[in-house]
């Protein structure tokens, strides 16, 4: 397909209708990373003053670093390609804003804080990234915030990230931070509240042995606290941890104290093995998960686990949503993003990716023609009251920096997540 | 008999065991207790670290970013696990996986106060490390290490040194075999020729091959001919003994007839006389009777037959001296008023002679050994018996033995010449080890790799001084050592000898100082070199074996020069001294006065056997007086006899020294003054001293009145109560003080010395110890009138160390062995005021306690000879006789729970562990500082 001159283009194999979802987002991965360092070039020639091209109005890059390989990478995946596809929307429908594509210079970090790091320094150094966007994960995204300190200066600000984790909520690095997503602390207190109501007394927790983990647990315990209880027991597993490893030692920690429903703060992998290993020993209590989890790739996951095991693995889970699920056309967002979206890639995490690049593109909008990083900062404060197409407005203002409070929670149906009613 | 390749094989095997034992231990040693401390270092350092890090979360309560820091240090190699409680003890944030291990924090918790624990059980093999977060009001964190991979690293590491090591010594050894065989194996061949030919067995030798044109391949030949002469007598002399037997059974036959011919006529004569005959002749010795005259009387068979006679007619009535024993060995006349067969008649005792010629009818010679015996009749000498017999045989096996003696003894030499010149082997691969180490160490790297390269460069100078010695000490039993007489400057030599050893010295704080009796010959003939090797050997001993005081050296002569050439040198210390049962062996080989100071102090035992060998080619003699415990005095006198060339080419021209100018030296140690006057004596400039700066300003003003002022003054920088640059600014204050040059002395150390002198104008500024020609050339600028900017260029010498001033810090005791430590420690605690003594083991200690009264006592709990427990118990028993209480402070590299307990247990009052970091020191100074301030205050009221 055309790559134009300024920015990028990226493109989409065709659905294929054998291939499973993972499948797709690797062969689109290999697509989008030449795709990146196209972006990169691109850049470059930009600020290089190229003439050859009709419109020399340099793009606005935005610096992406999440997990692009490992056990985790479809939540990298699925968010950039909710990201990109809306900014190629835009690029192509409106040749960008005020003349400007918006363009996407991805780095994969892992889920690995030391990556995100060294990437995080080389948007602001040497690639000079209007802002950090998409970035994905807790431990990940804690271990950058100092940076965006030490660049105070630069106005950088970090823009979504995945993660809903307290750090970059609080002071001292709130400012540098627009968070879209509603936090750990508002999907475990929807959790937790779900399981209360179902009469549920004995919340278990198993969390990831890092941030994330530590984030959700913090919030389950300040949730239960509310009803004056605490979480029986809290189990670890190491991150970046396979699907094929086994979480039958965890499972039965738990199970012998007399847990009845678990809260999971983990990722697809992971938490997908640790439901595998509960069902398979024969333990059904309801397993929550947070959005974090990415519950579609969980669910493929566990799905083909079914197969293999003839077990349905799928049964008795609950999911926390930080967006409305992508099947319900009656948001005018998930509407458009399921116009220009293939069935099959339709996802949480994609629709939430799409979500954020609405965001910052109104913001850039308003910020009007070559705009300044402070001017981009102003514009996104200036968001409040303004509603991205999910029936809910955004919340940014110079002293808010969380854009959404709202929870969806989801349960499994026939192998699908569906809507259920928050308590 | 004992064979030289074995000999040679067992001192190569010592040789190689000892290297290989010693090269190991320094090498195991010094790099295990490196990498565990470092490993402790790292642990300490990193759980430090995160501590810092989670403070900020911590205090605002912000535990996922507590997490997140959690996180990042669980990526530091050699992390395993980490977690942090609350104040309360609930564990905020953790590591493990599937859960937090409740028994880890059980087992955490019940060890109070203690900064490292080791734990039983499961993480037997895990150090752990807590530290308080904000002093504990927020938190604390705990970090555990797994010990697997330390150990691990540090038992492949002690594989490696091992396996190397031995590597090396195999080749060697084996090369040594190799060659040693290649000498010994012609001796061999010698010595069993030599034997064959001894023994007689009449087998026709057969010459031995002759491989080399060496000293064993001349022997070899000299032994071929020798062994065939031998050959060609034994041959010609059977060959007549056999002719002798067929003419003796000839004439026996003719006297058989004639004895039947007169038998009857003479029967009774007959029975008597055959009797006398038969037993003359049956005797297998020659016999002969002589009267006084000397002619003969009679003879029997065996003397015809020796004597080549067919008669005894022949010989009968003839003078047996002028037919037999008419010419020495040596082919001179023999006259016969000299003969010792005559000499029997003429004493009237019996003679006896040996190894002296006599000459057959056909003019052949042959040794015999005889006896005179005298005759006697009525008191008067009638004549005399004599027997003889040939020893032409014996004397030939004399001539074998004697031969294969030296042949014997000619192996042994070469043994040792060979020994001798593996030197040159030996040295040279080390020498590439030495040389590719410095090379490496030049380059950049790791802090660790620099140590580790730092540590074999050590090792190998260690192991070079070794080789040197042994190889040193077979050189001269091989009779190798020769002297290099020449002309050299005494004074000179001995400074630049002093000087090299200066740096030893001043690494331990001890002072050197030289004393050379002025009225020494400048220039003397000799060997300075191996002057200097006596002198290193025995002030380097001294240096070793004195960890406080001073190493003094004096030259002074034995007599007038007129008299005798002999120099007395005299090496005295304050050090541990030699015990009187040990003063006679301390200079054999192989030998220190007690073998556990072998582990204390290292060296090979060679030097003073060197140094003894060395006095004895210089035709002098070493001594030692000393007693344990009181230093050590050793002595030796060398000849040095002075050399009627008067070169000197160092010195500076005398004339450049103005004559006669009047110079002030402050200095508050006496030995310094006094060497001090006796330069200027020597250089006739008129010197004064004085001990203070207060004296010194007292002798200013009187010279000023006098008329006659100062024109240089000499001042030492470190004195107590005015230092010499308060001296020089005071100078500088008083106007009625005549500007004089002003010199400063300094034991260096202090950095910055240098520029304040030349802020303050001084003329010169000059490191101790003083080199007489440098000081001579230093006045010698500063009182010509050339302008000096900064003083003469100084020099990197020892400290001659000034006594410290107590008043106002502690007087602090470290008990410590090993030196690296104890000079970190020192340095550290000077630096503070304090003022420090060193003692390497427990025993010294507990001794240096008993006579000076320390504030505290920084005790090393592993010590050799006694420990650092041990040593407390012992002080607090001796203190509960006293009632008195000295503090004393343990410090161990042990990371080991439960030490605390085992010091506190044993009587101290506190615990630091090592690396002992700055603050905890300083923090326990702080309060022994109080508490001593509290305590002078209540004496004063």
């Amino acid at each position: 397909m055309f790559a134009g001159r300024n920015t990028v283009r990226v493109e989409f194999l065709p659905p294929m209708p054998d291939h499973n979802a993972t499948v797709r987002g690797l062969s689109r991965l290999a697509t989008l990373g030449v795709g990146c360092i196209w972006a990169l070039s691109a850049a470059y020639d930009a600020s290089g003053g190229d003439i050859a091209s009709p419109k020399s109005m340099p793009a606005i890059v935005v610096g992406v670093s999440n997990v692009q390989s490992g056990p985790s990478s479809d939540l990298g995946h699925e968010l950039v390609l909710g990201s990109q596809s809306y900014f190629d929307l835009i690029n192509s429908r409106d040749g960008g804003i005020h003349g400007r594509r918006i363009s996407i210079l991805l780095k994969d970090d892992k889920y690995e804080p030391d990556p995100a790091v060294k990437n995080t320094n080389e948007f602001i150094e040497r690639d000079e990234v209007f802002f950090l966007f998409d970035y994905v994960g807790t431990p990940t995204l804690t271990r950058t915030l100092p940076l965006l300190r030490y660049y105070q200066s630069d106005n950088i600000v970090n823009v979504a990230p995945l993660t809903g984790a307290d750090p970059q909520r609080l002071p001292p690095y709130s400012q540098f931070v627009f968070n879209v997503r509603a936090s750990y602390r508002e999907e475990t207190r929807a959790l937790v509240r779900y399981f209360y109501a179902k009469g549920h007394r004995n919340i278990g927790i198993l969390a990831q042995a890092d941030a994330y983990g530590k984030s959700g647990e913090l919030g389950v315990n300040d949730a239960l606290a509310t009803f004056g209880l605490s979480a029986l027991r809290t189990v670890t597993y190491r991150r970046n941890q396979p699907f094929e490893d086994d979480m039958s030692p965890q499972v039965k920690l738990l199970r012998d104290v007399g847990v009845d429903a678990v809260i999971a703060v983990g990722v697809y992998g992971p938490s997908a093995a640790f439901i595998r290993d509960s069902r398979m020993s024969g333990w059904n209590v309801p397993i929550a998960n947070l959005s974090f989890v990415d519950a579609v790739a969980m669910l493929a996951k566990l799905g083909e686990a079914s197969r293999k095991l003839g077990k349905d693995l799928t049964l008795n889970l609950i999911n926390g949503q930080v967006v409305p699920s992508p099947d319900d056309l009656s948001y005018p967002l998930v509407a458009e993003y399921r116009a220009h979206t293939a069935a099959g890639d339709a996802t949480f995490i994609g629709l939430e990716g799409w979500l954020n690049a609405v965001i910052v593109t109104e913001a850039l909008r308003r910020a009007g023609p070559d705009p300044s990083r402070i001017g981009f900062i102003h514009a996104m404060e200036s968001l409040h009251g303004w509603d991205p197409g999910i029936g809910t407005a955004l919340e940014f203002s110079p002293t808010n920096n969380q854009g959404l409070h709202r929870v969806w929670l989801t349960r499994t149906a026939n192998g699908r997540w569906i809507p259920e009613e928050s308590q | 008999m004992k064979r030289i390749s074995g000999k040679l094989a067992i001192l190569q095997l010592a040789c190689a065991l000892l290297a290989v034992v010693v090269l190991y231990w320094i090498l195991d040693r010094q790099l295990s207790v490196q990498m565990r401390a470092n490993f402790a270092a790292h642990a300490d350092v990193i759980a430090s670290a995160l501590a810092k890090t989670v403070e900020p979360a911590l205090i605002s309560r912000d535990i996922t970013s507590v997490q997140s820091a959690l996180d990042a240090v669980l990526s530091v190699p050699g992390v395993q696990w980490a977690y942090i409680t609350a104040p309360d003890g609930n564990v905020l944030a953790h590591t493990f996986v599937p859960q937090f291990p409740p028994e880890l924090k059980m087992q955490l918790e019940s060890a109070p106060e203690v900064i490292r624990i080791s734990l039983a059980g499961e993480q037997a093999s895990t150090l752990a490390v807590r530290k308080p977060v904000l002093t504990g009001i927020v938190g604390q964190v705990y970090i555990g290490f797994p010990l697997t991979t330390l150990e691990a690293s540090i038992r492949s590491m002690e594989k490696v040194v091992l396996a190397s090591i031995v590597i090396v010594m195999l080749i060697v050894t084996f090369i040594i075999a190799l060659v040693t065989e290649s000498i010994i194996r012609p001796i061999r061949h010698l010595t069993g020729a030599a034997r064959q030919l001894s023994a007689e067995t009449g087998v026709a030798f057969r010459p031995l091959s002759v491989r080399s044109r060496d000293e064993i391949g001349v022997l070899t030949e000299t032994f071929n001919h020798m062994a065939a002469q031998v050959f060609e007598q034994h041959e010609l002399l059977e060959t007549r003994v056999r002719e002798r037997t067929e003419a003796l059974s000839l004439a026996n036959a003719e006297l058989e007839a004639e004895i039947a011919e007169r038998e009857q006529a003479q029967k009774a004569l007959q029975e008597s006389g055959e009797l006398v005959r038969l037993l003359l002749d049956g005797a297998p010795e020659a016999i002969y009777g002589i009267d006084v005259g000397g002619n003969t009387t009679f003879c029997n068979a065996a003397c015809l037959r020796m004597l080549g006679y067919e008669a005894a007619s022949e010989l009968l009535g003839k003078n047996m001296h002028a037919i037999a024993h008419h010419t020495r060995i040596d082919g001179t006349p023999y006259p016969v008023e000299e003969c010792s067969i005559y000499l029997a008649l003429k004493t009237g005792n019996d003679a006896h002679i040996d190894g002296e010629m006599l000459w057959r009818k056909d003019g052949s010679g042959f040794s015999v050994e005889a006896w005179s015996r005298p005759i006697h009749r009525a008191d008067a000498i009638i004549g005399s018996v004599v027997t003889f017999i040939d020893v032409t045989e014996r004397k030939l096996a004399e001539q074998a033995l004697r031969n294969a003696k030296a042949a014997a003894e000619e192996g042994n030499r070469a043994k040792s010449e060979f020994l001798a010149n593996m030197s040159h082997e030996i040295r040279t691969p080390l020498n590439g080890v030495i040389g590719m180490t410095d090379l490496a160490l030049g380059t950049e790297l790791t802090p660790e790799q620099h140590e580790y390269l730092s540590t074999v460069k050590l090792s190998a100078d260690s192991l070079l001084s070794v080789i040197n010695d042994v190889l040193d000490f077979s050189k001269m039993e091989a009779g190798r050592s020769e002297l290099d007489i020449g002309d050299f400057d005494l004074r000179g030599n001995l400074e630049t000898t002093m000087r090299t050893l200066a740096l030893a010295a001043d690494r331990k704080g001890l002072e050197l100082l030289c004393e050379v009796s002025p009225d020494l010959p400048k220039v003397v003939k000799g060997d300075p070199n191996r002057l200097r090797q006596i002198l290193i050997n025995l002030v380097g001993n001294a240096v070793k074996f004195t960890s406080d005081g001073e190493v003094l050296v004096t030259v002074e002569a034995c007599g007038p020069p007129s008299v005798n050439s002999l120099l007395h040198f005299t090496v005295s210390d304050t050090g541990i001294g030699v015990p009187a049962d040990k003063q006679k062996r301390i200079f054999d080989p192989f030998t220190q006065a007690d073998n556990t100071t072998t582990r204390v102090y290292g060296g090979t035992g060679l030097g003073l056997a060197i140094s003894k060998r060395l006095v004895e080619l210089m035709g002098g003699r070493i001594w030692v007086e000393s007693r344990a415990g009181g230093g050590s005095h050793f002595h030796f006198t060398v000849s040095l006899p002075p050399s009627e060339c008067p070169i000197e080419p160092h010195a500076l021209p005398l004339s450049e020294i103005p004559r006669d100018v009047r110079v002030l030296i402050v200095d508050d140690n006496r030995t310094n003054r006094r060497i001090l006057l006796d330069h200027f004596k020597n250089w006739t400039m008129r010197a004064e001293a004085v001990e203070s700066g207060e004296l010194a300003l007292s002798a200013l003003s009187a010279a000023q009145r006098a008329g006659d002022p100062y024109r240089l003054i000499l001042t030492d920088v470190h004195m107590p109560a005015m230092d010499g640059f308060d001296l020089i600014q005071e100078i500088g204050r008083r106007d009625e003080l005549k500007p004089a040059t002003i010199m400063m002395l300094s034991s260096g150390g202090q950095g910055g010395d240098s520029a304040r002198c030349e802020e303050l104008g001084v003329a010169a500024f000059i490191l101790k110890p003083i080199r007489g020609a440098e000081l001579q050339a230093a006045i010698a600028r500063a009182l010509a009138d050339t302008p000096t900017s900064g003083g003469i260029p100084v020099h990197v010498g020892p400290a001659l160390k000034d006594q410290a001033d107590h008043t106002g810090g502690l007087r602090i005791l470290i008990a410590e062995d090993n030196s690296v430590n104890q000079m970190l420690l020192t340095r550290f605690l000077e630096k503070r005021g304090h003022s420090v003594e060193v003692a390497a083991n427990g025993r010294l200690a507990l001794a240096s306690v008993e006579e000076v009264s320390y504030d505290l006592l920084l005790m090393d709990v592993q010590m050799p000879e006694m420990d650092g427990m041990e040593a407390t118990r012992v002080l607090r028993e001796r203190e509960s006789k006293t009632g008195t209480h000295l503090t004393v402070v343990g410090v161990t590299a042990h990371a080991m729970a439960g030490d605390r307990e085992r010091c506190l247990q044993a009587g101290m009052d506190g615990y630091l562990s090592k690396p002992v970091r700055p603050a905890e020191l300083d923090e326990l100074l702080d309060r022994l500082m109080t508490t001593r301030r509290k305590r002078l205050l209540g004496e004063n009221r």
